[in-house]
């Protein structure tokens, strides 16, 4: 029988290979697709002749969308033991670092109260269908950009803690430009936050991946200070810490839609490090 | 079990770094370099700092050993005495240039050489231009890097003043996006080094315009089409940081003007008490 650390370990690496290789592996698949693309357009020319191209796309998107489904489905079974112990402590250590101690201890409250619906919520097998039919049709979020998901995924990579800060700081960044003179002033403690949130999740080897949902979390808040700072609300350092540590929570509360974050992360990441067009054209020809 | 006991320390850990406050020494030095009066104290610091800074970013390209994890939790302070280069650079040929030509001119013969050409920088004119909202938010973002509580925090800052310099520059931050990342560890390697002594701390605040700078000189590049690859940025960071801390007044200009325009928004630098500016910025 394995003991507790071996199991550990198995689940690490499990994890691990599942996300690292399994995703890349998928996109490499639809990175092949996009090296067809002269050859895709001359058939699609002719199919559009025919009468044929909507049809064409229309298999083509279902197809990618089935396989995406896929991935993000392995990856949600999975991130659904760790999920439920990662996003209370998540939350908190968003809560502490903008608020302070006090402000962490009351979001911790906060989330122990809601803990039974949490549990429920995760605990739910059936949950998962209507889960991801909710998600696909939530296609209204505007996705945060590729540089910050290649920083974050660079953050999540990293040797060291420093150089991990360094590129979170960045990828946060990148996602907070706001023309709210009032959560401009807050970009700091987000940043901060997001630092603190990073070390936190990078601990543990098992967590580290998780590290990519940190600018998504940042564009959330972001955009939700935008609305209250619209609608004359006062955005104040607990305002902040509220509003953060909640979006820290939606992001890890469920494990499909923190399966999809880390899936799109990665897919966005992948196009910003592939190589240019004129790069491909001469690895291509052997020069 | 122990991947929960683990979560469950870290959690108090990291409650328990925020309960200690930030050490008052570690401001002490901050207004004491941009009085001219100050500048002799502050050439022996830079004699030390620039070197090691910049050897720091020519460590990149040397075979690294790992280092561990938990970092935040070996924090230390070394003495400056310590600073001084043990041995000759054995790595990129320009950074050993470089630190040759920095040792040459704290003694007062050598010269730098630059590989990223620039315009002749004025200093008085630089010190009286107006500054955009990106330049004091990366004002005040070089100043909470210099205040942090841990390197890695420091980091976090430096990291985040990239795309904000980024989008100060305007018309050329699209080929900066491109830039940017590349920017990320030569200015980590430097931060971590001036990070460690709370006397050159406050040298953090020469970032942003070092960060600047270096995007300026290879924004014409990546338009141009030639390819910038990391050891073109590492140079161009190590070139610029040698520029700046390679003179005692250039880099008490600098930290002048950062003062100033910080202080216009930041009321505890403003009015020049010594209070921590994040709560009052």
């Amino acid at each position: 029988m394995l003991d507790g650390e071996t199991l550990q370990h198995e689940f690490e690496g499990e994890f691990e290979n599942e996300f690292e290789y399994e995703v890349q592996n998928e996109y490499e698949l639809q990175n092949e697709y996009e090296g067809e693309e002269f050859l895709g357009n001359l058939v699609g020319g002719a199919m559009n002749a025919l009468g044929l191209g909507e049809g064409e796309s229309e298999y083509e998107g279902e197809y990618e969308s089935e396989a995406f489904l896929g991935t993000i489905r392995r990856l949600a079974s999975r991130l659904k033991p760790i999920l439920p112990k990662v996003a209370p402590m998540a939350a908190r250590l968003v809560g502490t670092a903008i608020g302070g101690p006090q402000m962490g201890a009351a979001i911790g409250q906060m989330l122990r109260e809601s803990e039974y619906e949490f549990e429920y919520e995760t605990g739910m097998q059936g949950e998962y269908e209507g889960e991801l039919t909710g998600e696909f049709e939530y296609e209204t979020v505007p996705q945060t950009e590729a540089l910050a998901e290649a920083l974050a995924g660079a953050a999540a990579k990293a040797q060291n803690e420093a150089e991990a800060e360094a590129y979170i700081g960045a990828a946060v960044t990148r996602v907070m430009p706001t023309k709210s003179p009032a959560v401009q002033k807050q970009i700091p403690s987000i940043v901060k936050a997001s630092a603190q949130l990073t070390r936190g999740l990078r601990k543990h080897p098992t967590t580290r991946p998780l590290v990519r949902i940190v600018p998504t979390v940042a564009l959330r808040t972001r955009q939700v200070l935008d609305q209250r700072a619209a609608q004359g609300q006062p955005i104040t350092r607990p305002v902040v810490a509220q509003v953060m540590a909640s979006q820290t929570r939606n992001a890890l509360k469920s494990p499909i839609a923190t399966a999809r974050i880390l899936a799109n992360s990665a897919k966005a990441a992948q196009k910003m490090n592939q190589p240019s067009a004129p790069a491909r054209k001469k690895a291509r020809s052997g020069l | 079990m122990m991947y929960q006991q683990e979560l469950e320390t870290l959690d108090r850990e990291l409650a328990s770094e925020f309960e200690v406050g930030m050490n008052e020494t570690d401001r002490e030095f901050e207004y004491e370099y941009e009085s001219e009066e100050f500048l002799p104290l502050l050439a022996p610091i830079l004699k030390a700092a620039a070197p090691m800074a910049i050897q720091a970013i020519g460590g990149l390209f040397r075979r690294r050993r790992r280092r561990p994890q938990r970092e935040f939790e070996m924090e230390f302070e070394t003495p400056l005495n310590e600073f001084e280069l043990e041995g000759e650079y054995e790595g990129d040929p320009f950074i050993g240039n470089l630190l040759r030509g920095l040792s040459g001119a704290f003694g007062g013969d050598g010269e730098f050489e630059y590989e990223f050409e620039q315009q002749p920088e004025a200093m008085p004119e630089f010190e009286s231009t107006a500054a955009n909202e990106y330049e004091v938010m990366a004002e005040h973002l070089a100043h909470m890097a210099a205040q942090s509580q841990s390197e890695a925090e420091a980091e976090a800052f430096i990291g985040a003043l990239i795309p904000t310099v980024a989008r100060g520059l305007g018309a050329a931050a699209p080929a900066l996006n491109r830039i940017a990342p590349r920017l990320i560890r030569p200015l980590s390697q430097a931060g971590q080094a001036l990070f460690r002594n709370r006397r050159t701390r406050p040298l953090l605040r020469t970032f942003p315009r070092i960060v600047q700078s270096t995007m300026s000189s290879l924004a014409p590049r990546a338009r141009s089409g030639q390819p910038i690859d990391d050891r073109t940025a590492a140079r161009a960071v190590a070139s610029n940081m040698a520029r700046v801390l390679g003179s005692p007044q250039r880099t008490a200009a600098i930290l002048r003007r950062s003062r100033r325009v910080h202080g216009r928004r930041c009321s505890a630098c403003g009015s020049g008490k010594r209070l921590s500016c994040s709560v009052n910025f």
